[in-house]
């Protein structure tokens, strides 16, 4: 369970995010939407500790993200490629994360062989090619399966559709659906795809202006909620 | 509507005046102001001596000067070869736009006319041609000269660019610059004066003679048209990206230090990272450079000095290993973030490079302990004390410094003379670090002798050995933690 309370974060005077209360289950996909600059990559930091709030905090199940580092054993994320090191090959990077969180090399190359139709045969036995000399969508690949091979009790992704061609973005909502099923993982993404999100999550928030404004259950409806937001917001501007 | 390419002049002069680093605080820019100012009068003394000396020998003085000008654009041209970078990277993101190549081409050369090379000789040329051209050939012959050197220091700029585009599309074009020296070289040993053809060289540029600003004149025009030809040929987006010639094969990342435990990982990762990125490959040649300097100062030199010996001994044996250390977490700034979001032992972290940087120093202390041995400068035994004495307490000066520098560090950019992630206050630091174990031996010393500095020193360096992981913990990795937020919000920045 991840719980926030009483969230603010400003920059240069200007608040950025302001969130009062939110509480995401376990096992919960929860999709988070917005324009941009609305506060949703903010939030996604927040929770990963790697930006201090102003005033409040995230609990990630009993541990306060900024107080203690025990939440990283069960978390895992991909944000931007600032989550690569991008001079490793995908396979020293794969091993490298492995290690941190005690797994066999078998276990590990188990686990990778369950990406071989995301990677498409183009991410693993490259041996002479660094993640940073991947093409872009590729590189994409590389940053969600380095999150999920660990088998996290908790994945928080920022715009993991970004930049994957149609298949491999079929490809990756499969992934993810099988993933939260089988290991009933908590979730957080954030995307600008509605198709996408209403399709694997199963609470939907919209995020304006640092602000929750819509908490939505996902039971088939959520979709002509959110496209009622924003064809209403386009309209009123 | 303007045309995009009437922008990319604006842009230039944009980028230098929006560049992170002016917006530093006030300290911090008053140090850079002060540290400008101070090269300024260096140079301006230096200039102004060497007029001053040789304007004492009459109407010889211009031949004087002149005999070195041939020399001095050689060591410019080399120079310059080797650490000007070529700003053709610059111009890549115009290139989806509806410029032509010879525009960007042109804002290329503009870019690179930006150098500091071309400034530098104004401190000599100046206060000659007012203490020596002037008075003894005249206001004309003055202004004749000051052009014309003008033209020699632009042909310089825009021949070094030339070749550094060609030794980036093929490293065999390095044979260009080398060529040429040995040419210079060879004809000056054979009998041949290089000194005399400077002379006459002057001369022309004084008296007007035609040729002498036709042949830079065609030299530069050779250039431009073959710099255009290049980036016609070669400036394309994938090659301004990071594809890498370095491969993986031949410094495989295996983890071999993994028995190790986790401080053996970890410093498995750092040395792929080193070997791996041009710029901290580049900050490693600082310590070859140094010890080749070295060579110099103990065998060349006879400085008998003892508090010289000990800085410049101090020097040799820490600044490479500061010169990493100061950038400690820097180097990692473009994917810090996931550093910080996973699960890490971030102890044996800081070990790793803690132990990285001692073996620096370790490797740096066997070719200095030989040559104070054989030139007898300075004792072998206060040698060791420096070093033990920069694993220890320097070391940990070091790393605390690099927990407040949020410079960020991109790893693949430009290479030599490359500033960033560097703080002014952070490179006086750095020299003020060498400074305190010599005030420290010198003051034991003073009541204990010799032999008491050595102690005193090699003592502290020992304590901070033996206890390392209580300061890496407790002061580094602690005040890591306290600004860590900081740290990671300056890596984001898109420039620093």
């Amino acid at each position: 369970m991840i719980k926030v309370t009483n969230l603010v974060k400003s920059y240069k005077r200007k608040t950025v995010l302001n969130i009062s209360e939110l509480t995401i289950h376990d096992g919960e996909i929860f999709g988070l939407v917005g324009n941009n600059g609305a506060g949703k990559t903010t939030l996604l930091r927040l929770m990963l500790d790697l930006i201090s709030p102003d005033r409040g905090s995230v609990t990630s199940e009993i541990h306060v993200v900024a107080r203690s580092e025990k939440w990283k054993d069960y978390t895992a994320s991909y944000l931007d490629e600032s989550f690569l090191i991008n001079y490793l090959t995908p396979e020293e990077f794969f091993g490298f994360i492995a290690e941190e969180y005690g797994l066999a090399p078998e276990l590990t190359e188990a686990r990778l062989a369950g990406f071989s139709e995301f990677f498409n045969g183009e991410v693993l036995g490259q041996k002479k090619k660094f993640i940073r000399d991947f093409s872009r969508g590729n590189r994409q690949k590389i940053g969600i399966a380095s999150a999920l091979v660990t088998e996290p009790r908790v994945l928080i992704l920022d715009e993991p559709f970004n930049g994957l061609d149609p298949s491999s973005q079929i490809v990756l909502k499969r992934i993810l659906s099988d993933f939260n099923r089988a290991n009933g993982t908590l979730m957080v993404i954030s995307s600008h795809d509605l198709n996408h999100i209403t399709e694997i999550c199963t609470r939907i928030a919209i995020i304006e202006k640092g602000v929750i404004i819509r908490d939505i259950q996902n039971d088939g409806n959520a979709m002509s909620e959110l496209a009622s937001y924003f064809s209403l917001r386009k309209e009123s501007m | 509507m303007k045309e995009a390419g009437t922008y990319l002049y604006s842009h230039i002069w944009k980028s230098f005046i929006r560049n992170e680093r002016w917006r530093r605080n006030l300290i911090t820019r008053l140090l850079y102001a002060l540290v400008g100012l101070n090269f300024i009068f260096i140079f301006l003394t230096l200039g102004l001596d060497v007029s001053s000396t040789i304007a004492g020998e009459g109407r010889e003085a211009s031949g004087k000067f002149h005999e070195w000008i041939v020399w001095y654009l050689l060591a410019d041209y080399l120079v310059r070869c080797i650490i000007q970078p070529v700003p053709s990277l610059d111009v890549v993101p115009y290139l989806r736009f509806r410029i032509r190549r010879s525009k960007l081409a042109g804002n290329i050369i503009i870019r690179s006319l930006f150098s500091l090379f071309n400034f530098l000789p104004l401190f000599l040329i100046l206060p000659f041609v007012i203490k020596v051209t002037a008075p003894f050939e005249g206001i004309q012959a003055a202004l004749l000269f000051l052009g014309g050197s003008f033209l020699l220091v632009i042909m310089n700029n825009i021949l070094a660019l030339m070749t550094g585009m060609l030794t980036r599309i093929n490293p065999l074009n390095w044979l260009i610059p080398i060529g040429i020296a040995t040419a210079f070289f060879i004809f000056d040993r054979m009998g041949g004066s290089v000194g005399d053809i400077s002379r006459s060289l002057g001369m022309a540029l004084t008296e007007g003679r035609p040729l002498a600003y036709f042949i830079p004149a065609v030299l530069i025009t050779a250039a431009v048209i073959l710099i255009n030809r290049l980036l016609h040929q070669y400036l394309r987006v994938d090659r301004g990206s990071s594809v890498s010639s370095y491969r993986t094969h031949r410094n495989a990342f295996t983890g071999r230090l993994a028995r190790f435990g986790d401080t053996g990982r970890y410093m498995s990762l750092e040395m792929a990272m080193i070997l791996r990125n041009k710029r901290p490959r580049n900050a490693m040649f600082f310590v070859l450079f140094f010890i080749v300097y070295a060579f110099i100062f103990f065998l060349a030199y006879d400085e008998q000095e003892r508090y010289i010996n000990m800085l410049f001994t101090t020097m040799f044996l820490g600044l490479g290993a500061m010169s990493y250390g100061q950038l400690l977490f820097s180097w990692e700034s473009t994917y810090f973030d996931g550093v910080m979001a996973r699960k890490n032992d971030f102890l044996n972290y800081v070990r790793a490079k803690y132990y990285l940087q001692a073996i620096l120093t370790l490797i740096t202390f066997i070719p200095i302990a030989v040559l104070s041995y054989i030139s007898g400068r300075i004792s072998v035994l206060l040698t060791t004390a420096l070093m033990i004495y920069l694993l220890g307490p320097n070391s940990c000066l070091t790393m605390l410094l690099a927990t407040l520098n949020d410079g960020k560090v991109d790893l693949e950019a430009s290479t030599f003379m490359n500033y960033q992630g560097v703080k002014g206050s952070q490179f006086i630091m750095t020299f003020f670090f060498v400074i305190i174990p010599i005030a420290i031996c010198e003051l034991t010393s003073l009541v204990a002798g010799e032999t008491g500095g050595i102690i005193v020193l090699a003592t502290l360096g020992i304590l901070f050995v033996i206890f390392h992981k209580w300061w890496l913990k407790n002061i580094i990795v602690a005040t890591f933690m306290k600004r860590k937020y900081k740290l990671l919000e300056g890596y984001r920045k898109l420039s620093a």
